[in-house]
């Protein structure tokens, strides 16, 4: 079954600049917002939404920490992805292979086309 | 176009309060780099000028702006009265509406005050923070967490009558910083260039610009942004938020 609309949990590990990661989410697909900068392909304007965080702000106890311990603890390491239905949070990409970030756009596109039909 | 032939200023010298939260202390070694792109206009093409065409209330007018943004990108668009706008700008400032006196203008930081503790045609802030207005990942970093971001800046003479702000050369004579006078408006959306509102109209500023003329820039947490059980625009709910601001609200 695949969603309608994502929400992707972006991970990179604090202090350790991945320039594969800074590349991928610097493309105008991962632009924010409903006005007219926002191109009609990216991933917004598809209906989905995303989140990036460091490891540093989504460890320890903090408030969203305990969200995303197990699938953190599935993947293995940073930088990861995680795929969640953004209507029910269920969690999707439970594959580790499928956590790691796709080194492009495209890459990209065909990851989410696992999990939803309008990636 | 705007017709700058009566528009107003009216942001006074930046007064720095040691008490107040720097964002910094709280959020940025602990994010990510800022979306390449950021644009919460909403597509909105009538801000209005909320008086600021007649009056120097840009500094009440400006979070008058943050208030349609927000309403408009997490449901339906308020739009505060002019009246309730003049009316804060008389209790912050002693503007007198039916005489015109005491028109001189507000300082952002007292008007962040009175959002936060008295409010502003009905709304409140939770809290505030100021951000370093020179290091651009912050700021850019700012309009994608926190919806928008309150700017001053001190005009130039040069950019009277410009409906896109740039510098056009050497920071001296008629681009010298505040040969204009003191300005207070939102930055609503980010690409190559930021988008500010002013006198009911969104226009481009260049990052060289920015660098040039920006004096002051905080960062507002609003309810009509996001509220508790409820997921801001940008997919970020009040936990995350405060996760990163580091902040206990209420």
């Amino acid at each position: 079954v695949k969603a309608a609309r994502l929400l992707l949990i972006f991970i990179v590990e604090s202090g350790k600049p991945s320039p594969a990661a800074g590349a991928l989410l610097s493309d105008p697909y991962f632009a924010v917002g409903n006005g007219k900068l926002i191109p009609p392909d990216s991933l917004w304007a598809k209906g989905h939404r995303y989140r990036a965080y460091t490891s540093a702000s989504v460890a320890g106890n903090g408030p969203i920490s305990s969200i995303y311990a197990q699938p953190i603890a599935a993947a293995g390491s940073y930088p990861l992805v995680i795929i969640m239905n953004a209507d029910t949070s269920d969690w999707l990409n439970k594959s580790p292979a499928d956590m790691k970030l796709p080194p492009n756009v495209a890459g990209m596109k065909a990851l989410l086309g696992k999990y939803t039909v309008n990636p | 176009m705007i017709d700058h032939a009566n528009v107003k200023l009216g942001k006074k010298a930046a007064v720095f309060d040691p008490r107040t939260l720097k964002l910094a202390n709280y959020l940025l070694p602990a994010i990510p780099a800022p979306p390449p792109i950021v644009d919460w206009s909403n597509n909105i093409d009538r801000w209005g000028a909320m008086a600021n065409d007649r009056i120097g209330d840009c500094a009440i007018a400006a979070p008058g702006h943050m208030v349609m943004s927000w309403t408009s990108n997490n449901g339906a668009t308020k739009v505060i009265p002019d009246s309730e706008i003049v009316a804060a700008y008389s209790a912050l400032s002693g503007y007198n509406p039916r005489n015109g006196a005491n028109d001189n203008g507000a300082n952002m930081l007292e008007v962040l005050k009175y959002w936060q503790k008295t409010g502003i045609g009905g709304t409140k802030i939770l809290a505030f923070a100021s951000v370093n207005q020179n290091n651009a990942e912050a700021v850019k970093q700012a309009v994608h967490l926190f919806g928008s971001l309150y700017i001053g800046v001190e005009l130039p003479a040069s950019a009277q009558g410009k409906d896109h702000w740039d510098v056009t050369g050497p920071l001296t004579g008629n681009n010298r910083p505040g040969s204009w006078g003191g300005h207070a408006i939102p930055i609503m959306s980010y690409d190559e260039k930021y988008y500010v509102v002013t006198w009911g109209n969104l226009i481009p500023m260049t990052q060289a610009f920015f660098d040039a003329y920006c004096s002051e820039a905080y960062v507002a947490l609003s309810g009509d942004w996001v509220s508790s059980g409820k997921m801001a625009p940008n997919s970020f709910d009040l936990a995350s938020l405060e996760n990163d601001l580091g902040l206990i609200t209420g």
